[in-house]
């Protein structure tokens, strides 16, 4: 069969869509995206949340170092440079967990919105 | 407008815009979810989600191939997922009873010739395999590359020539043999 003969003939193989295929599909878009706005703006934000934690830790344990520090020795061992460092420390240490979790957080985000693009 | 600017538009948030793809693409991509999945509610079923898939990925679309060629590897990957995924049956469907294209001024009988050769045609790729219907629609009706076709269905340059020279000879045996039947 000659290819000019081919097009023609398939040229009538073409289907049409039903007439309100097209409203079904805008309407599910919008539907979609009046959901996702709800949901966007009912989830919190997952770095307050964090951050409310572990600065809450943090300071339940500079405050529970402080009373050990002022029963074993008053007022001066909670000036003294021992309780400083320690305390130092541990804020140190809970600022630096605190930043690798925010940037976990976003890089699994990250993931996240790749795999939704993918599928 | 042009399809980049209706793009900009839509990624703006103007989903109105978005009208203009379904309208301009439904059509087709009904017919290569037929192809594959040869049964008309679960076409429709099949494009509606590829536009919607279409529309929350369209910020994916890097202009590297054309919009059509993009979306109808959506709609075909969509179509294959639902054919793995469900039971069929294949309904069987007079084409003459099916809408169709805006008849051609001719006088009565040449339209009665024209509904019957297009009902002959589709009793023909329904009768075909699936994938070798899917490449002759893509290259005939669409007039997609081979290259084209590569990125739609994700088979090899070599498999798809072998096919469509598969299908254009099945095709025109069919058409012999359907059209002396008929």
């Amino acid at each position: 069969m000659q290819e000019d003969e081919l097009k023609q003939l398939m040229k009538g193989s073409k289907l049409k869509a039903s007439e309100n295929l097209k409203y079904r599909i805008i309407q599910q878009i919008e539907s979609e995206k009046a959901l996702s706005k709800n949901k966007e703006s009912l989830k919190p934000s997952p770095i307050f949340g964090n951050m409310f934690a572990i600065f809450g830790v943090m300071y339940g344990l500079i405050i529970g170092l402080g009373i050990m520090f002022y029963i074993s020795g008053g007022m001066e061992q909670i000036l003294s440079g021992q309780f400083i460092i320690i305390a130092g420390m541990i804020a140190s240490i809970s600022g630096f967990f605190w930043l690798i979790t925010v940037f976990d957080d976003r890089r699994h985000e990250k993931l996240m919105n790749k795999k939704k693009t993918i599928s | 407008m042009s399809e980049k600017q209706y793009i900009e538009s839509v990624l703006k948030g103007n989903t109105s815009s978005f009208n203009y793809f379904v309208e301009t693409y439904q059509d087709m991509a009904i017919t290569i979810a037929y192809r594959i999945c040869r049964n008309m509610q679960d076409a429709e079923d099949i494009v509606q989600n590829a536009f919607v898939k279409a529309f929350h990925n369209l910020h994916t679309f890097r202009y590297d191939s054309k919009f059509s060629t993009w979306f109808y590897r959506i709609v075909y990957n969509t179509a294959i997922k639902q054919i793995n995924t469900s039971i069929y049956t294949v309904e069987s469907i007079d084409y003459n009873d099916m809408p169709n294209d805006t008849y051609s001024e001719k006088n009565v009988l040449d339209k009665i010739e024209e509904d019957e050769k297009k009902a002959v045609i589709n009793q023909v790729m329904e009768t075909m395999p699936r994938d070798e219907s899917l490449i002759l629609t893509l290259y005939y009706l669409e007039e997609n590359s081979i290259k084209e076709i590569v990125q739609i269905t994700g088979f090899t340059e070599s498999n798809i020539k072998v096919k469509l020279h598969r299908a254009r000879k099945r095709f025109g045996e069919l058409v012999t043999s359907f059209g002396n039947i008929n």
